[in-house]
């Protein structure tokens, strides 16, 4: 069993046209163990209603792929490299990559993180600059509200979201069988924003989708060390000489920095009264072989976690998914708790057998700076 | 979050009110839904019968309560997939591969293949489309739907359990389905072009065509696309397999070449096509004989099927050896059983309606007793419904369709797989609800929608022809041909009418002298209706048929709830990119205009190939152009569509345009309502998909970011 190795966990977002190209050259760079989701991705399409007056965009889907890897914490970053050559992700349009950092508390044997075989790969030191100062946002809600929170990144012109879908575990799984008619399908929408704007953002969501009220959904922020956002919202023809974004990214540089652009922060209701925060938790991710989510969740429980979203996750791995021991099959089960909890739930779960070889597990600690969700009434 | 007050272990009571506002909501969600699928066909079916064709419905009390028992059944029924069948099926998908070698992984799917078609037989349906063909005009078509019948079903069952092999095959070495489409349909285009040549296949290849449409049924459909699916999450780099789609695909094409190799095989055996003398003449007996069960069966349907002199052959002493068979049948129970039926009274009804003089005088005996039996049989029994019976029928359908396969299932993962059932509560649950849902839609469906397409079809050809209500013929007791009037036409010619009261009015009708009967004094009729749409020689009033046909086909394929349960699967591999309601349409879409071209077969006497081969060879090529994905969806769509809820209204209403239009049979709109969802699905995908790529070629034209 692996123990606490820091680790930077590797997103790259993109179409799936792209998904080929990328781990091409990840595979030759020597990364062949990653994770993929299946996902969408959401933008919005510009309409022109009758006299040529602009209307509100139209949302368009299109399928997605997230690929997620594990590396050492040294060569976060020229992974993400690697990624945006392999995929041309510095052409606005095309996708994102997100470098966060974590720790992997424990593991299967099997499921160490990546390494890195050549650092001198041709396309790693032909280096993009990647933006910091970025925040990530996760909210998950409902099935059926994806886009309408998606919309709201769109808009306000942060970053092109991201869609996945997962089922929630909680408080429903303790009614026996009446539990079939609360529906536990979930949407989890993921973005970044600049960190300057990312609680105004978060505000917008939380007012946009009442995730004030109860049942409604839940938020958090997560910090992402650095990455390449893709911030072309809208799909079609560049309409100036200069799309917006090459004009940011130009301005950025020029400025060294985002703040310029942020845009204010409102930590207030529109009645005026102030939200209540959660702070300074942490997300604890178990990765492990389908079919073993649900059950350990329970003991996760058990021990105090107030539940799970899970979703599905496909492993590609080396031979070791033909010998059947990793299943190609996964399942991702993201849990937010306190700080003091993840050992005790950690031990709970290891004792039900989280990283035995039915089910290689691993466990991925994250910071959570703030979230937010209905908690009741004080 | 853990600040907050929560609940660790140990379940929540909740009491009674509580679990009755969370019960509520749900069940009327699932309703609602349903309604929202349904509400088209039915008002459709209803507002044409009213406004359009202008007849009452009838007992239409019945088929209120009949509809509203299908919404009820087919939203239980819904409910009962989502939870337990397609869970089922999911479970043994990602745990078989893994724990079994390839061998045992085909003998599972090939048994699972052939007993999805004992459990859902579908050949119910095609007997009954086939019921109108005379055996002399298509032998081979007819021995193969009564006598052998079994030997149809075996050869479909062969054909899908084949057809569940090739697609785990397909899923485990990750091929494309691209091949075997043109394999298979290319071989089946080629067949069924030979096929043409020979006057008794030719018959055959509509049934063919439509075995394989109606193979795939509401339980086989949603529970091997969920297997698909499993096993296509464990086995490993499965782009091109196309995510767990395609096995329905396959069980709708081997089926096909099954049925026509053995109507290649037993063809030899059995007579051609040939008229009715020479179908009765003593050469041809033997073989004739051979496509009945015994020569009282023979006997039977010469009776009711053929003209007087033919029966007459089958008797040693002609005409007198069968007048007294006939009286000697009406004394004789057995007999009349062995050549009738099990009905006691069949052979008298046969005699009043269908016998000729001589005959009826054989069977009753004297004048009076033929008067007697007239009145007696002349206005139908109208049989009174028996619900127990019904719920019965239908409950053992639905055990029979659901209970075998899950208890097969069940006994694959727990006894050869060894593994626990995960949610095993919610998955017995969903069994229960699938087999109660069954049996309601399954009695909901005869009470209520057959009832209706079978009235509203077999009226459907008055729009463009004058049409004989034949099941409205009326026979007018102790008649005075002194009652006929005479009326004049402006040119001179004399037209005898008569007036008849009826229901509250006074109408007029036609006088016939052939149907006065002197001895019985009795004036038998039946009533006609000319056509409602007289433009264009006729060819408005098909336009509306069509049209109808397109909306029937469009509203009905809406509410299947296999593809329904397609739908959903789609919207959630694809994370919500193809939305279900896309999907529904285009194939709704695709099925209405498939029955249009149906309708069109029958009514203008298209062969059957013309319908088929040009869509298909379309289809080809189109296939060729789309990506993996949308060719497993397009083509898996098809098999989808003709459930339930669509056959017996095609089935009616092809049945009943046939038999107005004197088509030998009826088959072939199944076959394609089967093709054009595939097109329609597939432009679909082809759009969406350009749509995809330009957009991603904008996306490349712009470089943004600033390299160090």
């Amino acid at each position: 069993m692996i123990s606490d190795i820091h680790v930077a966990k590797i997103t790259g977002i993109f179409h799936r046209n792209i998904t080929e190209s990328v781990t091409a050259i990840l595979k030759k760079a020597g990364i062949d163990e990653y994770h993929v989701l299946a996902s969408r991705g959401v933008k919005l399409q510009e309409r022109k209603g009758p006299l040529g007056i602009s209307l509100e965009g139209r949302i368009v889907d299109n399928p997605a792929d997230m690929v997620v890897c594990f590396v050492s914490r040294e060569h976060g970053r020229d992974i993400a490299q690697l990624m945006i050559t392999g995929g041309n992700l510095d052409t606005p349009g095309r996708g994102s990559v997100l470098v966060e950092h974590g720790t992997i508390r424990r593991a299967h044997d099997l499921c160490a993180p990546a390494v890195l075989c050549s650092s001198d790969t041709p396309s790693i030191n032909d280096r993009i600059k990647l933006q910091s100062e970025l925040t990530g946002i996760c909210c998950i809600v409902q099935r059926g509200e994806g886009n309408d929170v998606a919309r709201i990144a769109l808009d306000t012109g942060t970053c092109v979201p991201v869609v996945t879908f997962g089922h929630g575990t909680g408080v429903r799984d303790k009614l026996g069988l009446l539990r079939i008619a609360i529906p536990a399908e979930k949407e989890i929408v993921q973005f970044a924003a600049s960190s300057y704007d990312a609680h105004m953002v978060m505000d917008m969501i939380i007012d946009e989708a009442k995730l004030d009220q109860p049942g409604k959904g839940f938020i958090y922020l997560f910090p992402i060390e650095a990455g390449q956002i893709d911030m072309k919202v809208f799909r079609g023809m560049p309409r100036h000489a200069a799309s917006v974004e090459q004009i940011i990214a130009a301005v950025d540089d020029m400025k060294g920095g985002s703040q310029w652009r942020a845009r204010g922060r409102t930590a207030h209701r529109g009645d005026g009264t102030a939200r209540t925060f959660l702070r300074d938790l942490v997300s604890l991710s178990f990765i492990c072989d389908e079919g073993r989510g649900d059950e350990l969740v329970r003991t996760a429980m058990d021990a105090g976690a107030p539940g799970a979203t899970t979703g599905r996750m496909g492993y590609v791995g080396r031979e070791r998914a033909k010998t059947g021991a990793v299943s190609p099959a996964r399942e991702n089960c993201n849990m937010i708790v306190h700080p003091s909890q993840v050992d005790a739930i950690t031990e709970a779960m290891i004792k039900d057998g989280a990283v035995n070889d039915r089910t290689h597990g691993l466990f991925f600690v994250s910071l959570v700076p703030r979230a937010y969700t209905f908690i009741g009434t004080r | 979050m853990s600040k907050a007050a929560q609940l660790t272990g140990g379940r929540i009571r909740i009491g009674f009110r509580q679990a009755a506002a969370l019960i509520g909501p749900y069940i009327w969600k699932k309703v609602k839904e349903q309604i929202k699928s349904i509400w088209l066909i039915l008002l459709y079916l209803v507002l044409f019968q009213t406004l359009i064709l202008r007849m009452a419905i009838d007992e239409a009390a019945v088929i209120a309560a009949g509809l509203g028992i299908v919404i009820i059944g087919l939203a239980i029924f819904m409910e009962g997939l989502l939870l337990g069948l397609m869970p089922l099926g999911e479970v043994i998908g990602l745990r078989l591969p893994r724990k079994s070698k390839l061998p045992s992984i085909l003998v599972f799917s090939f048994i699972l293949g052939v007993g999805a078609t004992f459990a859902e037989p579908a050949i119910g349906v095609l007997k009954t489309a086939g019921s109108s063909i005379q055996a002399w005009d298509a032998p081979l078509l007819f021995l193969l739907l009564n006598k052998q019948s079994d030997y149809l079903v075996y050869a479909v069952g062969i054909g899908v359990g084949f057809a569940v092999m090739a697609g785990m095959l397909r899923f485990m070495y990750n091929l494309s389905l691209k091949p075997f489409i043109y394999v298979l349909l290319g071989g089946l285009i080629l067949f069924t072009i030979w096929a043409y040549f020979d006057p008794n296949l030719r018959h055959l290849t509509g049934l063919a065509w439509d075995c394989g449409a109606v193979t795939t049924g509401p339980v086989t459909v949603p529970l091997v696309l969920a297997l698909g699916i499993g096993i296509c999450r464990v086995v490993s780099g499965s782009s091109k397999g196309g995510g767990g789609f395609g096995v329905v695909t396959l069980a709708s094409l081997f089926p096909i070449l099954a049925v026509l190799s053995l109507g290649a095989a037993l063809n030899p055996t059995v007579s051609q096509p040939m008229d009715e003398v020479r179908f009765y003449s003593p050469e041809n007996r033997i073989k004739t004989e051979a496509l009945f069960e015994s020569r009282d069966a023979m006997l039977g349907y010469a009776f009711i099927n053929a003209r007087e002199e033919n029966q007459e052959r089958l008797f040693d002493d002609g005409h007198s050896g069968m007048l007294e068979e006939l009286s000697r049948m009406a004394l004789d129970t057995e007999r009349r059983k062995a050549v009738f039926g099990p009905e006691p009274d069949a052979l008298f009804r046969w005699a009043v309606f269908k016998g000729t003089d001589a005959q009826k005088l054989a069977v009753f005996g004297s004048e009076d007793a033929i008067r007697e039996a007239v009145t007696r049989y002349a206005v139908p029994e109208k049989k009174p419904l028996q619900m127990m019976l019904l719920l019965q029928n239908g409950g053992l359908i639905a055990m029979q369709a659901i209970v075998p396969l899950t208890l097969f299932l069940l006994a694959v993962l727990i006894m050869f797989l060894r593994e626990k059932l995960p949610r095993a509560d919610e998955i017995l649950l969903g069994i229960g609800l699938g087999i109660a849902g069954m049996t309601l839609f399954s009695v909901g469906i005869d009470l209520g929608l057959a009832k209706l397409g079978n009235q509203v079809g077999g009226k459907l050809p008055v729009l463009f022809k004058t049409i004989s209500l034949a099941d409205q013929k009326k026979t007018l007791v102790d008649f005075d041909p002194a009652a006929v009037q005479t009326a004049v036409t402006p040119q001179g010619e004399k037209l005898r009418f008569l007036f008849l009261y009826r229901n509250g009015a006074v109408q007029t009708i036609p006088y016939d002298e052939s149907g006065y009967d002197k001895r019985t004094k009795s004036y038998t009729f039946t009533p006609v209706r000319s056509p409602l749409f007289e433009g264009w020689d006729g060819i408005a009033g098909i336009a509306v048929l069509l049209l109808f046909a397109f909306i029937m086909g469009y509203g009905a394929t809406l509410a299947e709830p296999a593809l329904n349960a397609l739908a959903i699967t789609v919207e959630d591999i694809t994370v919500g990119t193809f939305k279900k309601s896309l999907l529904m349409q285009a194939v709704a879409v695709g099925v209405g205009a498939g029955i249009s071209l149906g309708v069109a077969k029958i009514v203008w006497g298209i062969p059957l190939m013309w319908l088929l081969v040009p869509p298909y060879l379309l289809l080809l090529l189109v296939t060729a152009m789309s990506a993996e994905d949308y060719v497993n969806i397009g083509w898996d769509s098809a098999g989808v569509t003709t459930g339930p809820v669509t056959v017996p209204l095609v089935l009616a209403m092809g049945l009943g345009i046939g038999s107005q239009v004197g088509v030998v049979e009826g088959f072939g709109i199944l076959a394609a309502a089967s093709v054009c969802p595939i097109l329609s699905v597939l432009l679909v995908g082809l759009t969406v998909t350009w749509r995809r790529k330009s957009a991603l070629r904008d996306a490349s034209e712009q470089k943004r970011g600033v390299r160090l």
